[in-house]
Protein backbone atom coordinates (compact mmCIF):
# COMPACT_ATOMS: atom_id res chain seq x y z
CA UNK A 1 0.00 0.00 0.00
CA UNK A 2 2.92 2.29 0.86
CA UNK A 3 4.03 2.17 -2.76
CA UNK A 4 0.83 3.67 -4.11
CA UNK A 5 0.43 6.59 -1.70
CA UNK A 6 0.99 10.15 -2.88
CA UNK A 7 4.35 11.85 -2.41
CA UNK A 8 2.83 14.22 0.15
CA UNK A 9 1.33 11.39 2.19
CA UNK A 10 4.62 9.53 2.07
CA UNK A 11 6.43 12.61 3.34
CA UNK A 12 3.88 13.00 6.14
CA UNK A 13 4.51 9.33 7.03
CA UNK A 14 8.24 10.04 7.03
CA UNK A 15 7.65 13.01 9.36
CA UNK A 16 5.73 10.86 11.82
CA UNK A 17 8.60 8.36 11.96
CA UNK A 18 7.01 5.37 10.20
CA UNK A 19 9.88 3.12 9.11
CA UNK A 20 7.93 1.74 6.13
CA UNK A 21 7.48 5.30 4.93
CA UNK A 22 11.23 5.94 5.19
CA UNK A 23 12.03 2.91 3.02
CA UNK A 24 9.34 3.78 0.47
CA UNK A 25 10.47 7.41 0.41
CA UNK A 26 14.11 6.49 -0.22
CA UNK A 27 13.18 4.03 -2.98
CA UNK A 28 10.90 6.51 -4.67
CA UNK A 29 13.37 9.39 -4.82
CA UNK A 30 16.88 7.93 -4.62
CA UNK A 31 17.46 7.77 -8.38
CA UNK A 32 16.45 11.40 -8.85
CA UNK A 33 18.41 12.72 -5.88
CA UNK A 34 21.55 10.70 -6.59
CA UNK A 35 21.20 11.43 -10.32
CA UNK A 36 21.11 15.18 -9.77
CA UNK A 37 24.05 15.08 -7.34
CA UNK A 38 26.02 12.95 -9.81
CA UNK A 39 25.14 15.33 -12.66
CA UNK A 40 26.49 18.30 -10.72
CA UNK A 41 29.49 16.66 -9.04
CA UNK A 42 30.49 13.86 -11.45
CA UNK A 43 32.00 11.96 -8.50
CA UNK A 44 30.14 8.95 -7.08
CA UNK A 45 31.44 9.23 -3.49
CA UNK A 46 30.66 12.95 -3.28
CA UNK A 47 27.28 12.40 -4.95
CA UNK A 48 26.39 9.70 -2.41
CA UNK A 49 27.29 12.03 0.48
CA UNK A 50 25.00 14.69 -0.97
CA UNK A 51 22.18 12.20 -1.67
CA UNK A 52 22.38 10.78 1.87
CA UNK A 53 22.36 14.23 3.43
CA UNK A 54 19.43 15.30 1.22
CA UNK A 55 17.29 12.36 2.35
CA UNK A 56 18.31 12.87 5.99
CA UNK A 57 17.32 16.54 5.77
CA UNK A 58 14.00 15.65 4.16
CA UNK A 59 13.39 13.29 7.09
CA UNK A 60 14.38 15.91 9.67
CA UNK A 61 12.40 18.73 8.06
CA UNK A 62 9.45 16.85 6.55
CA UNK A 63 7.08 18.83 8.77
CA UNK A 64 8.27 22.09 7.22
CA UNK A 65 7.40 21.07 3.65
CA UNK A 66 4.77 23.40 2.21
CA UNK A 67 2.83 21.73 -0.65
CA UNK A 68 1.75 25.12 -2.01
CA UNK A 69 5.33 25.89 -2.96
CA UNK A 70 5.68 22.92 -5.31
CA UNK A 71 5.79 19.14 -5.57
CA UNK A 72 7.78 17.00 -3.10
CA UNK A 73 10.24 15.98 -5.85
CA UNK A 74 11.07 19.61 -6.58
CA UNK A 75 11.50 20.44 -2.89
CA UNK A 76 13.83 17.49 -2.46
CA UNK A 77 15.84 18.34 -5.58
CA UNK A 78 16.39 21.96 -4.54
CA UNK A 79 17.86 20.62 -1.26
CA UNK A 80 20.11 18.27 -3.27
CA UNK A 81 21.12 21.02 -5.68
CA UNK A 82 22.12 23.41 -2.88
CA UNK A 83 24.14 20.73 -1.08
CA UNK A 84 25.85 19.68 -4.32
CA UNK A 85 26.75 23.29 -5.16
CA UNK A 86 28.22 23.73 -1.66
CA UNK A 87 30.32 20.60 -2.24
CA UNK A 88 31.32 21.88 -5.67
CA UNK A 89 32.50 25.20 -4.27
CA UNK A 90 34.81 23.36 -1.87
CA UNK A 91 36.72 21.82 -4.75
CA UNK A 92 37.30 24.85 -6.92
CA UNK A 93 40.30 23.27 -8.61
CA UNK A 94 38.12 20.80 -10.47
CA UNK A 95 35.89 22.90 -12.78
CA UNK A 96 32.56 21.61 -14.02
CA UNK A 97 31.94 20.47 -17.56
CA UNK A 98 28.36 21.41 -18.42
CA UNK A 99 28.54 20.17 -22.02
CA UNK A 100 26.52 16.98 -21.45
CA UNK A 101 23.68 18.89 -19.81
CA UNK A 102 23.81 21.70 -22.37
CA UNK A 103 23.42 19.16 -25.16
CA UNK A 104 20.51 17.70 -23.13
CA UNK A 105 22.17 14.27 -22.78
CA UNK A 106 20.20 12.07 -20.43
CA UNK A 107 17.70 14.87 -19.73
CA UNK A 108 14.24 13.49 -19.46
CA UNK A 109 10.76 14.44 -18.38
CA UNK A 110 9.87 10.80 -17.70
CA UNK A 111 9.06 9.48 -14.24
CA UNK A 112 11.15 6.63 -12.82
CA UNK A 113 9.80 3.10 -12.20
CA UNK A 114 8.97 3.67 -8.49
CA UNK A 115 7.37 7.00 -9.11
CA UNK A 116 3.91 8.15 -9.81
CA UNK A 117 3.72 11.20 -12.06
CA UNK A 118 5.66 13.16 -9.46
CA UNK A 119 6.61 16.08 -11.61
CA UNK A 120 3.52 16.40 -13.76
CA UNK A 121 3.18 18.38 -16.95
CA UNK A 122 5.71 21.03 -15.96
CA UNK A 123 8.63 18.72 -16.75
CA UNK A 124 7.42 18.05 -20.28
CA UNK A 125 6.85 21.73 -20.99
CA UNK A 126 10.19 22.73 -19.54
CA UNK A 127 11.98 20.01 -21.47
CA UNK A 128 10.50 21.27 -24.73
CA UNK A 129 11.23 24.91 -23.89
CA UNK A 130 14.83 24.05 -22.94
CA UNK A 131 15.32 22.18 -26.21
CA UNK A 132 14.02 25.19 -28.17
CA UNK A 133 16.46 27.67 -26.56
CA UNK A 134 19.44 28.99 -28.55
CA UNK A 135 22.53 27.14 -27.32
CA UNK A 136 24.19 30.19 -25.71
CA UNK A 137 21.08 30.85 -23.60
CA UNK A 138 20.73 27.17 -22.69
CA UNK A 139 24.35 27.07 -21.63
CA UNK A 140 24.00 30.15 -19.40
CA UNK A 141 20.83 28.72 -17.88
CA UNK A 142 22.37 25.29 -17.18
CA UNK A 143 25.41 26.90 -15.52
CA UNK A 144 23.11 28.97 -13.30
CA UNK A 145 20.35 26.44 -12.52
CA UNK A 146 22.47 23.32 -11.98
CA UNK A 147 25.90 24.63 -11.04
CA UNK A 148 24.84 27.75 -9.14
CA UNK A 149 27.11 30.02 -11.17
CA UNK A 150 26.38 33.73 -10.85
CA UNK A 151 26.06 35.99 -13.89
CA UNK A 152 29.58 37.29 -13.16
CA UNK A 153 31.02 33.74 -13.04
CA UNK A 154 29.22 32.83 -16.26
CA UNK A 155 30.60 35.99 -17.88
CA UNK A 156 34.11 34.97 -16.87
CA UNK A 157 33.87 31.32 -17.85
CA UNK A 158 32.12 32.09 -21.16
CA UNK A 159 34.33 35.09 -21.84
CA UNK A 160 31.39 37.44 -22.36
CA UNK A 161 30.51 40.78 -20.69
CA UNK A 162 28.45 40.63 -17.46
CA UNK A 163 25.53 42.37 -19.19
CA UNK A 164 25.43 39.71 -21.91
CA UNK A 165 25.46 36.90 -19.30
CA UNK A 166 22.55 38.53 -17.47
CA UNK A 167 20.62 39.00 -20.73
CA UNK A 168 21.06 35.34 -21.71
CA UNK A 169 19.89 34.11 -18.30
CA UNK A 170 16.91 36.44 -18.33
CA UNK A 171 15.86 35.59 -21.90
CA UNK A 172 16.06 31.85 -21.16
CA UNK A 173 14.08 32.13 -17.93
CA UNK A 174 11.35 34.23 -19.52
CA UNK A 175 10.88 31.59 -22.24
CA UNK A 176 10.71 28.77 -19.68
CA UNK A 177 8.27 30.68 -17.52
CA UNK A 178 6.19 31.39 -20.63
CA UNK A 179 5.99 27.69 -21.46
CA UNK A 180 4.39 26.99 -18.06
CA UNK A 181 2.05 29.94 -18.39
CA UNK A 182 0.86 28.55 -21.73
CA UNK A 183 0.08 25.27 -20.00
CA UNK A 184 -1.94 27.03 -17.30
CA UNK A 185 -3.87 29.02 -19.92
CA UNK A 186 -4.71 25.84 -21.83
CA UNK A 187 -5.95 24.22 -18.64
CA UNK A 188 -8.32 27.10 -18.02
CA UNK A 189 -9.89 26.87 -21.49
CA UNK B 1 4.20 48.88 -13.01
CA UNK B 2 6.38 51.59 -11.46
CA UNK B 3 10.14 52.16 -11.79
CA UNK B 4 10.87 50.02 -8.75
CA UNK B 5 8.90 47.13 -10.31
CA UNK B 6 10.76 47.49 -13.61
CA UNK B 7 14.10 47.41 -11.86
CA UNK B 8 13.09 44.39 -9.77
CA UNK B 9 11.75 42.45 -12.79
CA UNK B 10 15.24 42.59 -14.31
CA UNK B 11 16.61 40.84 -11.22
CA UNK B 12 13.87 38.24 -10.67
CA UNK B 13 15.22 35.54 -13.05
CA UNK B 14 18.54 35.45 -11.19
CA UNK B 15 16.76 35.58 -7.83
CA UNK B 16 14.58 32.61 -8.84
CA UNK B 17 17.71 30.67 -9.81
CA UNK B 18 19.28 31.44 -6.42
CA UNK B 19 22.31 33.14 -7.97
CA UNK B 20 21.60 36.77 -7.07
CA UNK B 21 23.79 38.09 -4.29
CA UNK B 22 24.65 41.09 -2.18
CA UNK B 23 23.09 44.44 -2.73
CA UNK B 24 20.97 43.45 -5.76
CA UNK B 25 19.38 40.60 -3.82
CA UNK B 26 18.65 42.86 -0.84
CA UNK B 27 17.07 45.46 -3.13
CA UNK B 28 14.86 42.88 -4.87
CA UNK B 29 13.74 41.30 -1.59
CA UNK B 30 12.96 44.72 -0.15
CA UNK B 31 10.67 45.51 -3.11
CA UNK B 32 9.00 42.07 -2.95
CA UNK B 33 7.81 42.57 0.62
CA UNK B 34 5.35 45.19 -0.61
CA UNK B 35 4.58 44.16 -4.22
CA UNK B 36 2.23 41.25 -4.84
CA UNK B 37 2.57 41.45 -8.65
CA UNK B 38 6.34 41.02 -8.54
CA UNK B 39 5.95 38.28 -5.90
CA UNK B 40 3.64 36.35 -8.27
CA UNK B 41 6.17 36.81 -11.06
CA UNK B 42 8.91 35.45 -8.79
CA UNK B 43 6.73 32.45 -7.91
CA UNK B 44 6.22 31.70 -11.63
CA UNK B 45 9.94 32.01 -12.38
CA UNK B 46 10.85 29.87 -9.35
CA UNK B 47 8.48 27.16 -10.55
CA UNK B 48 10.40 27.10 -13.84
CA UNK B 49 13.84 27.23 -12.19
CA UNK B 50 13.05 24.48 -9.66
CA UNK B 51 11.21 22.41 -12.25
CA UNK B 52 14.38 22.26 -14.35
CA UNK B 53 15.99 20.10 -11.67
CA UNK B 54 13.46 17.35 -12.30
CA UNK B 55 14.88 16.97 -15.82
CA UNK B 56 18.33 15.93 -14.58
CA UNK B 57 19.35 12.41 -15.61
CA UNK B 58 18.29 9.80 -13.05
CA UNK B 59 20.96 7.46 -11.84
CA UNK B 60 20.89 4.25 -9.77
CA UNK B 61 22.89 4.87 -6.57
CA UNK B 62 25.73 2.46 -5.63
CA UNK B 63 24.76 -0.91 -4.08
CA UNK B 64 23.83 -0.65 -0.40
CA UNK B 65 22.77 3.00 -0.63
CA UNK B 66 19.32 2.39 0.86
CA UNK B 67 20.79 0.51 3.86
CA UNK B 68 23.34 3.24 4.47
CA UNK B 69 20.67 5.96 4.46
CA UNK B 70 18.44 3.94 6.81
CA UNK B 71 21.39 3.30 9.15
CA UNK B 72 22.07 7.02 9.18
CA UNK B 73 18.44 7.84 10.01
CA UNK B 74 18.55 5.28 12.82
CA UNK B 75 21.70 6.91 14.22
CA UNK B 76 19.96 10.28 14.26
CA UNK B 77 16.72 8.81 15.61
CA UNK B 78 17.32 9.15 19.38
CA UNK B 79 17.75 12.92 19.08
CA UNK B 80 14.83 13.27 16.67
CA UNK B 81 12.61 11.08 18.84
CA UNK B 82 13.58 12.95 21.99
CA UNK B 83 12.27 16.18 20.51
CA UNK B 84 9.06 14.53 19.38
CA UNK B 85 8.68 12.70 22.67
CA UNK B 86 8.88 15.92 24.65
CA UNK B 87 6.05 17.34 22.59
CA UNK B 88 3.88 14.28 22.93
CA UNK B 89 4.60 13.84 26.63
CA UNK B 90 3.57 17.41 27.23
CA UNK B 91 0.53 16.90 25.02
CA UNK B 92 -0.48 13.85 27.02
CA UNK B 93 -0.21 15.85 30.24
CA UNK B 94 -2.23 18.60 28.66
CA UNK B 95 -4.96 16.25 27.56
CA UNK B 96 -5.21 14.97 31.13
CA UNK B 97 -5.56 18.53 32.32
CA UNK B 98 -8.17 19.50 29.78
CA UNK B 99 -10.14 16.37 30.53
CA UNK B 100 -10.03 17.40 34.19
CA UNK B 101 -10.71 21.02 33.31
CA UNK B 102 -14.45 20.73 33.66
CA UNK B 103 -14.03 19.47 37.22
CA UNK B 104 -11.50 22.19 37.91
CA UNK B 105 -13.92 24.94 36.88
CA UNK B 106 -16.83 23.30 38.67
CA UNK B 107 -14.97 22.88 41.94
CA UNK B 108 -12.76 25.94 42.02
CA UNK B 109 -11.88 25.28 45.63
CA UNK B 110 -9.97 22.18 44.59
CA UNK B 111 -6.49 23.57 45.20
CA UNK B 112 -4.81 20.28 44.57
CA UNK B 113 -5.88 20.28 40.94
CA UNK B 114 -4.99 23.98 40.65
CA UNK B 115 -1.46 23.40 41.85
CA UNK B 116 -1.16 20.36 39.57
CA UNK B 117 -2.10 22.61 36.66
CA UNK B 118 0.54 25.15 37.75
CA UNK B 119 3.20 22.45 37.93
CA UNK B 120 2.34 21.15 34.46
CA UNK B 121 2.53 24.66 33.04
CA UNK B 122 5.93 25.21 34.64
CA UNK B 123 7.46 22.26 32.78
CA UNK B 124 7.87 24.39 29.66
CA UNK B 125 7.61 27.89 31.19
CA UNK B 126 3.97 27.96 30.20
CA UNK B 127 1.30 30.52 30.90
CA UNK B 128 -1.69 28.82 29.34
CA UNK B 129 -3.10 25.52 28.20
CA UNK B 130 -6.15 25.79 26.01
CA UNK B 131 -8.30 23.55 23.83
CA UNK B 132 -10.72 23.66 20.95
CA UNK B 133 -13.31 21.11 19.93
CA UNK B 134 -13.13 20.69 16.18
CA UNK B 135 -16.31 20.42 14.15
CA UNK B 136 -16.99 19.60 10.54
CA UNK B 137 -18.79 22.18 8.39
CA UNK B 138 -21.96 20.13 9.14
CA UNK B 139 -21.30 20.74 12.86
CA UNK B 140 -20.44 17.12 13.55
CA UNK B 141 -17.68 16.38 16.10
CA UNK B 142 -14.34 16.13 14.27
CA UNK B 143 -11.59 16.01 16.88
CA UNK B 144 -9.72 18.29 19.26
CA UNK B 145 -6.89 20.80 19.22
CA UNK B 146 -4.76 21.55 22.28
CA UNK B 147 -2.61 24.65 22.50
CA UNK B 148 0.19 25.53 24.89
CA UNK B 149 1.64 28.99 25.42
CA UNK B 150 5.16 28.58 26.72
CA UNK B 151 8.78 28.29 25.71
CA UNK B 152 8.40 26.72 23.28
CA UNK B 153 4.71 27.05 22.49
CA UNK B 154 3.12 24.09 20.80
CA UNK B 155 0.00 22.64 19.30
CA UNK B 156 -1.42 19.14 19.23
CA UNK B 157 -4.30 18.24 16.94
CA UNK B 158 -6.27 15.00 16.87
CA UNK B 159 -8.73 14.42 14.04
CA UNK B 160 -11.46 11.80 14.04
CA UNK B 161 -13.77 12.82 11.24
CA UNK B 162 -15.17 11.31 8.06
CA UNK B 163 -12.98 13.37 5.73
CA UNK B 164 -11.08 12.13 2.68
CA UNK B 165 -7.59 10.62 2.98
CA UNK B 166 -4.89 13.15 2.33
CA UNK B 167 -2.67 15.89 3.62
CA UNK B 168 -4.29 18.96 5.16
CA UNK B 169 -2.99 22.24 6.54
CA UNK B 170 -3.57 23.24 10.16
CA UNK B 171 -4.21 26.97 10.23
CA UNK B 172 -4.63 29.29 13.21
CA UNK B 173 -6.49 32.59 13.21
CA UNK B 174 -4.51 35.31 14.99
CA UNK B 175 -6.26 38.69 15.21
CA UNK B 176 -8.21 37.82 12.05
CA UNK B 177 -5.15 36.71 10.05
CA UNK B 178 -4.49 33.10 9.02
CA UNK B 179 -1.21 31.54 10.16
CA UNK B 180 -0.13 28.10 8.97
CA UNK B 181 0.82 26.02 11.99
CA UNK B 182 1.36 22.49 10.68
CA UNK B 183 0.45 19.71 8.31
CA UNK B 184 -1.71 16.71 9.17
CA UNK B 185 -2.01 13.43 7.33
CA UNK B 186 -5.51 11.99 7.61
CA UNK B 187 -6.18 8.38 6.64
CA UNK B 188 -9.37 6.41 7.24
CA UNK B 189 -10.85 9.40 9.08
CA UNK B 190 -8.03 9.62 11.61
CA UNK B 191 -4.91 11.69 11.97
CA UNK B 192 -2.82 13.56 14.51
CA UNK B 193 -0.13 16.16 14.48
CA UNK B 194 1.91 17.83 17.17
CA UNK B 195 4.73 20.31 16.99
CA UNK B 196 6.31 23.38 18.45
CA UNK B 197 5.59 26.77 16.92
CA UNK B 198 6.84 30.34 17.13
CA UNK B 199 3.24 31.57 16.89
CA UNK B 200 1.83 33.01 20.13
CA UNK B 201 -0.69 30.29 20.95
CA UNK B 202 -2.52 32.50 23.45
CA UNK B 203 -3.40 34.79 20.49
CA UNK B 204 -4.86 31.99 18.36
CA UNK B 205 -8.65 32.37 18.43
CA UNK B 206 -9.58 29.59 16.06
CA UNK B 207 -7.98 26.42 14.70
CA UNK B 208 -8.93 25.29 11.22
CA UNK B 209 -8.04 22.21 9.18
CA UNK B 210 -8.13 23.04 5.47
CA UNK B 211 -7.39 21.25 2.20
CA UNK B 212 -4.35 22.16 0.14
CA UNK B 213 -6.56 24.46 -1.89
CA UNK B 214 -7.74 26.22 1.26
CA UNK B 215 -11.19 24.63 1.58
CA UNK B 216 -12.39 24.44 5.18
CA UNK B 217 -12.82 20.91 6.54
CA UNK B 218 -12.79 21.32 10.34
CA UNK B 219 -12.74 24.26 12.68
CA UNK B 220 -13.01 25.09 16.35
CA UNK B 221 -12.84 28.09 18.67
CA UNK B 222 -10.00 28.01 21.19
CA UNK B 223 -11.32 28.32 24.73
CA UNK B 224 -8.77 30.59 26.42
CA UNK B 225 -8.54 31.26 30.18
Amino acid sequence: MMWSVSDEALLAGLASGESDAAVAFIRRFQRRVYGLAMTILNDSAAAEDVAQETLARAWRHAGAYDPRRGPVATWLLTIARNLAIDALRLRRADPVDPSALVSLQGMSAEAGPEERAVVGDDAHRLHEALRALPEDQRRALVLAAFYGQTAREIGESENIPLGTAKTRIRAAMIKLRGSLQMEDDEREL
Amino acid sequence: MNESCKETRELLPELALGILGGEERARALDHLTSCTDCSSELAALSRAADGLLTLAPQHEPPAGFEDRVLARLRRELPQHRARRFMTFAAAAALIAIVAGGVVWVGTAHDRRLGSYYQRILAIQHGTELAAARLETTDRLPGGEAFTYQGRPSWLFVVVTAPVGDGVYDIVGTVHGAAVRLGVIHIAHGRGDWGGTTSTEMKSVDEIRVVTRTGQLVLHGTVQHN
